[in-house]
């Protein structure tokens, strides 16, 4: 019992003291205690039955009215799913589209891929599509290179894409020069890193692709130019030693103007035969470091027409009777030995590095594997011209098809 | 009895059985609290059956928080109260229940306890809806300070000073000439 004024804590205390003990506060003094004392002790208003029917009615009502009304939890997971339906289709196209093997989008990847295979008949794009999964492929390729990896499949498959594109109308031969010359360069850097333990078997089947029958063999610019610059250079030379003193490793080291030597070791003849002592194919360029015309395959056998003032190129005719000018050190005057550890060069096998890029004047670059990617045989004295393998974390600088380092980046119409 | 939180998932999905489960606990409760504060019988049986048809509308977007589920059917029934207060102007000490006298016959003797009720009700009335609240939920429901706090949404310390501001303002109404000595501190 306390008559003394409470706070609101002591006044709950000693209210919660007296429920615990069960203790009446019928005769405190505390007035506010009282009062509690009375709330405590009012009659409950109590729930009549009719009245309870009536509520009972109302509300039984109001539930089946409810089983009409499509609960309202359920939108949420309905816009749940929309959003991630709208992301899976924008989204993951466009994430997938970088993924290699063994990344976790490349399944989509490939699914987007076979829904564009399946639609390119409809829209006839299958020119372009073929040409894009080569493409896609090939860069796949690469990337896998610069992880330090090479996989076989990825080449197979962008070659039977390319085959397809030559089957088609339209084709854009650039773009397809361009895939080869990447794939060439990711086997032949797999074969350098050791990656690839059948390296004749990849270096034959990239002989053997059809894409070669898109390279044309003579660029029409070429000719008037050589003619009108050539000429006189070459019938300059009346005096050479025979034919039967020039040993196949002999080296071509020619004056421009002057007439050869008869004491040299090496004579030029007006229209010496030679071949490509090189491991890989070679540019042909429309003028000493002019751009380039065509390619050349390794042990083709060449006509010597001539050379520059300094002797570091070379004029040259190829078998299909197309010239231009090579870099001195890969020509080797006499007949090109037999059999190669390289692939064999066949009639017809010269490429023609004529892609959109490599057409422009002066335009640094390779258009095919040429020896640059092959560090046995290119010795760094014409940088320009032959720059020397690079490891395939840096491509950039070695490829001879300028292949991107990162080929989504560049990849065209994805 | 309180509900589970399975049953009260399964009325969200529109599962009557559990829907009448929930009606039946909470009926007399949101009665009893509706009645205390309103006067009219009609008045009661309309905001109490409106408390139960709003809850079945509303329950697919109530959220489980842990608060017990009564809490939510008080507040409903207490913004309810409140619009219909506003609706009517009606002073609260027009009318005091008749159903008191007639759902609880009263002995012949109690007629003073009869007016004792009835000013108790009235001073009731005349107080704060958050200090009826309070003072109903503790002392007529018989619920803890922490109980009250979870109903209310307010801290315990804010409920306990409620508790004391309504009590003494509802021991001013009842008994003014009592409360100046005790607030002057005089003692017997």
């Amino acid at each position: 019992m306390t008559k003394k004024r409470l706070d609101f804590k002591q006044l709950a205390d000693y209210l919660d003291q007296k429920e615990a003990e069960s203790d009446t506060t019928e005769h405190d003094d505390n007035p506010l205690v009282q009062v509690a004392y009375r709330l405590q002790q009012d009659r409950m208003p109590q729930l009549s039955e009719a009245t309870r029917q009536r509520i009972d009615a109302r509300v039984s009502e109001a539930i089946k009215a409810q089983k009409t009304i499509r609960p309202r939890s359920y939108r949420l997971p309905m816009l749940a799913s929309a959003a991630v339906l709208i992301i899976v289709l924008i989204f993951v196209p466009v994430m997938s589209a970088s993924a290699v093997p063994g990344d976790l989008l490349y399944g989509t990847k490939r699914l987007i891929e076979r829904a564009e295979r399946a639609a390119a008949p409809i829209l006839n794009t299958e020119a372009g599509m073929y040409l894009r999964l080569a493409q896609r492929r090939a860069d796949e390729a690469l990337i896998l290179l610069e992880r330090g990896t090479f996989t076989e499949e990825l080449i197979n498959e962008s070659l039977d894409n390319l085959n397809q594109v030559t089957s088609t109308e339209r084709v854009e031969i650039g773009r397809a020069i361009q895939v080869f010359t990447t794939l060439e360069y990711v086997v032949e850097t797999a074969i350098v890193l050791n990656l690839n333990d059948d390296a004749d078997t990849m270096r034959e089947v990239l002989s053997d692709a059809p894409v070669n029958t898109l390279i044309p063999t003579t660029p029409p610019t070429m000719l008037p130019t050589l003619t009108a610059t050539m000429a006189p250079t070459t019938s300059a030379t009346p005096t050479s030693t025979p034919e039967p003193s020039i040993t196949a490793s002999t080296t071509v080291t020619l004056p421009s103007t002057v007439p050869v030597s008869p004491s040299s070791d090496t004579v030029l003849q007006p229209t010496e035969r030679g071949f490509i002592d090189a491991t890989a194919r070679v540019n042909v360029r429309i003028e000493p470091r002019g751009a380039v015309v065509t390619v050349v395959n390794p042990l083709t056998t060449i006509e010597i027409l001539g050379q520059n003032e300094d002797g570091s190129w070379i004029q040259i005719e190829l078998p299909d009777g197309s010239r231009g000018w090579i870099v001195e050190r890969f020509v080797t005057i006499g007949e090109a030995p037999q059999p190669t550890p390289m692939r064999t060069p066949s009639v017809g096998d010269e490429h023609t590095g004529n892609s959109d890029e490599c057409q422009r004047p002066g335009a640094n670059c390779n258009v095919t594997g040429e020896p640059s990617e092959l560090p046995d045989n290119i010795p760094d004295t014409h940088s320009e011209e032959q720059p020397p393998v690079q490891p395939p974390a840096n491509p950039p600088d070695a490829p001879p098809a300028n292949p991107p380092t990162n080929p989504s980046d560049n990849r065209p119409g994805g | 009895m309180e509900i589970t939180q399975r049953t009260i998932q399964q009325a969200q999905q529109g599962n009557s059985k559990a829907i009448s489960q929930i009606y039946e606990t909470y009926l007399q409760r949101i009665y009893r609290y509706v009645a205390y504060r309103v006067n009219d019988e009609r008045d009661i049986e309309d905001i109490t059956a409106e408390v139960f048809i709003k809850m079945i509308e509303a329950l697919p977007s109530y959220q489980i928080t842990g608060a017990p589920f009564e809490a939510w059917l008080y507040r409903i029934a207490y913004s309810r109260i409140i619009d219909m207060r506003r609706k009517r102007t009606r002073h609260p000490q027009e009318d005091l229940p008749e159903r008191m006298a007639s759902e609880q016959p009263t002995p012949e003797q109690n007629v003073l306890d009869e007016q004792a009720d009835h000013e108790l009700r009235s001073a009731f009335s005349s107080l704060k809806e958050d200090d009826q609240n309070v003072l109903y939920l503790r002392f007529v429901e018989g619920k803890t300070h922490k109980e009250v706090a979870k109903i209310v949404n307010k801290s315990v310390t804010a409920v306990k000073a409620t508790q004391h501001r309504a009590l003494t303002r509802l021991a001013n109404l009842l008994g003014q000439e009592k409360m100046r000595h005790y607030f002057r501190g005089d003692h017997d």
